[in-house]
Parts: C-alpha cells; structure tokens; sequence
C-alpha cells in the first residue's frame, strides 16, 4: 500500500495541487486542503475498488475536501464574483496591473471568479483532461448532463473574460 | 453538442514547487500518530492489568493514576451489583462464578487501561490529523467493545448462578458457621445431604 500510495502522491500531486489553487484563490489554502485530500485517499486506499481510474477517484476526493471545507468555512469561495468585484479584489499597484492584464492571469482570475460549480466542471475538463465520463462519475451526474454544464460554464466564462478585457482596454 | 475547438489549453498550469514532502505531511503525522497511539495502548493495557495493586502504593499522585482503570472498572460494576465492593479479592466481583471474577479483575482494567491511554496519545497528536470527529470513532469502538466485555462478564455469571441454585454439578461443599467451625456435606447418590459427623455415627 506505501509503494502504491507514493505512485499515486507523484502522480497526481500538481493535478490536486492545481485544482485546489483554482477552487481556493490562495496557494496556502490550496497546501491544506491537498495535505488533507491526500490524507483522505491514504485513508481510503484500501477500500479504492477500481471502479473508476485512480485519477478520477483523487479529483473526487478533492472536490469533495474543498467543499467540505468551503461549506463550513468559507461559503464565498463556492459564490461567483462580477467583473466588478475581480477588479477590487486584485491588483491596483501599476505593477500589479501588468500582471494582470498578462494573459494567463487575466484567465486566472476569470476563471476563480466563477462559481464553484462551473469551475470544477471547466477544470475538471479543460484541466485535468478527464473524460466526459469520467467527469459524470466524479460528479455524480450522467454524461449528457456534463456536456450541458459544460457548455454553459463556458459561455459564462466567456462572457465574463470579454468584458473584463473590454473594461481594461476602457482603463 | 459538438464541442468547440476552444483554447482551453491555455489555463494555466499551477505546479507545486515547495518541500517535496509537504503535500503528505498530514500522511507522515498520521502513521506517527497512529504508532504513537499503537505503543501507548499498548502502555496502557500493561498498567491496567497491575491497576489493582495500587492499594500498595503510597506516594499519592502515583496511586491515583495506576488506580484509574481499576476504580472506573469498580464503579461500573458496583453501580449494576448494587452494592460496594471495597476489597480487591479474586472472587470479589462476581462470587459464584471465580473464573468469570477473575476477568473482571483483570482483564476489563487492563481494557479500560488501553482505551484511556490510546485516548491520550490520541489528543496528543497533530490536531489537523487528529480529529475530533474521528476521535470518536475511536472512542466508538472501544466504548462498544468494553460494553459487549462487560455484559458478557454478567452473562455468564447469571448462566452460573442458575446452575448454582440448583447445586447442579455440585458434589460437596462446605458451610462456615459463626464459631468458624466447619461442616462437610457430601452428597450421596440417593441425593441426601448428610454430614462427616453423621457418617461416623
């Protein structure tokens, strides 16, 4: 069981790690709440059939740490956040600004803005690669279903990265 | 749907680049905690199978906590007896039955023994890891456990007595009276109790 669960810490550690840092907006946050997944699926090893890949199990296990924690602690982090608020949150500084309107950290903070639902969706997808499949049996829901959410999580993320562009381009 | 060619690759790719071993820190807490709790169980059911010999122990803070599995074993069997056992003696507990006596003697303070020693080192632990919630768990299984001990010591006890009410199996025994004379009954096969004395007549 140690050698399988060192196989399984290497790896899956950034692809918990990355999910984690999405879902939480705080890399210390984000450290936690992998330590304790982690926890969880040493834990659970054991009793880990193989009814779906070993990925698919650790995401779950990560999905449902974050919301255990988020329920109880921190709801914000499961609401979606406007244009607006993104703008507030972050960087004022001229440096921050810079960093900001970098690509990858305007998808970032876009991409965090968005309610927990559809952030797990587009990560568990557009992230850790999974399949439409292997989203629904994370997820708990049928296939078809991930492919509408998915959709929708999409244009909403969308419409939300555009106008927050056009709001810089307008600053 | 079809699915759009999106540039979803895009989402940037968090890597972890702390300490290699941070993000099984709670794992490596947890197998020290668990050898942790494993050792003191164990501690602990060593003390409580010598618990009753605190009555010889003098120095006071020592005496007490070599007493507590024994005293809480007591309690327990003092509150369903209904009376106050006040000496230590192998067939103190449950007279009728010296085996069954002899278990609750020793063998439950040394189970109480281990579950407040492994309920320690428990609360000793990493708290992150530790918690309370499974704490209970824990707690769960060694409160049912020592149920299940506990009632089965009266179980069997209750199943002697009624043998004894009917001194079935029961060849002879002895009588002490007042005056610490003793008698000796034999039982013959005709099923009359008759004494050494009026044998000898």
């Amino acid at each position: 069981m140690k050698e399988r669960f060192n196989r399984i810490y290497i790896l899956y550690k950034n692809d918990i790690y990355g999910y984690m840092v999405y879902m939480a907006k705080d890399r210390q946050l984000a450290e936690e709440l992998t330590q304790e997944t982690f926890l969880k699926i040493y834990l659970g090893l054991r009793k880990f059939k193989g009814d779906s890949s070993e990925k698919t199990w650790c995401l779950t296990i990560a999905r449902n740490t974050f919301l255990s924690y988020a329920r109880k602690k921190r709801p914000i982090l499961l609401e979606e956040q406007t244009v607006e608020q993104i703008f507030e949150e972050h960087a004022e500084s001229p440096e921050e600004y810079m960093l900001r309107k970098e690509k990858g950290e305007r998808i970032k903070q876009v991409l965090m803005s968005l309610e927990e639902s559809d952030r797990t969706i587009i990560l568990l997808r557009d992230y850790e690669n999974l399949s439409y499949e292997e989203i629904a049996a994370a997820l708990g829901i049928t296939a078809a279903s991930v492919k509408g959410k998915l959709f929708r999580a999409r244009e909403k993320y969308k419409r939300k990265y555009e106008k927050l562009t056009l709001s810089e381009e307008v600053e | 749907m079809a699915e759009k060619q999106w540039d979803w690759d895009e989402i940037p790719r968090e890597v972890f680049d702390g300490d290699e071993e941070i993000l099984k820190k709670r794992v490596i807490h947890f197998k020290k905690g668990a050898r942790r709790i494993f050792v003191f169980t164990i501690v602990g059911l060593i003390m409580g199978w010598f618990s009753y010999l605190y009555v010889g122990v003098g120095f006071f803070p020592l005496k007490l906590i070599i007493a507590v599995p024994y005293k809480i074993n007591e309690i327990i069997h003092n509150f369903f007896h209904g009376t106050h056992i006040a000496m230590a003696e192998l067939d103190t507990f449950f007279p009728n039955a010296i085996w069954v006596s002899a278990f609750t003697e020793f063998v439950l303070p040394m189970l109480f023994g281990g579950a407040i020693y492994g309920s320690l080192a428990y609360f000793t632990g990493d708290r992150k890891v530790f918690t309370y919630k499974r704490y209970l768990k824990f707690a769960g299984i060694w409160t049912l456990f020592l149920t299940v001990m506990i009632a089965a010591t009266f179980a069997a006890n209750h199943m002697v007595e009624k043998k004894n009410e009917t001194l079935k199996n029961v060849k002879r025994f002895f009588i002490s009276n007042e005056m610490g004379a003793e008698q000796y009954f034999e039982q013959f096969e005709k099923g009359e109790m008759i004494s050494y004395e009026e044998m000898a007549d």
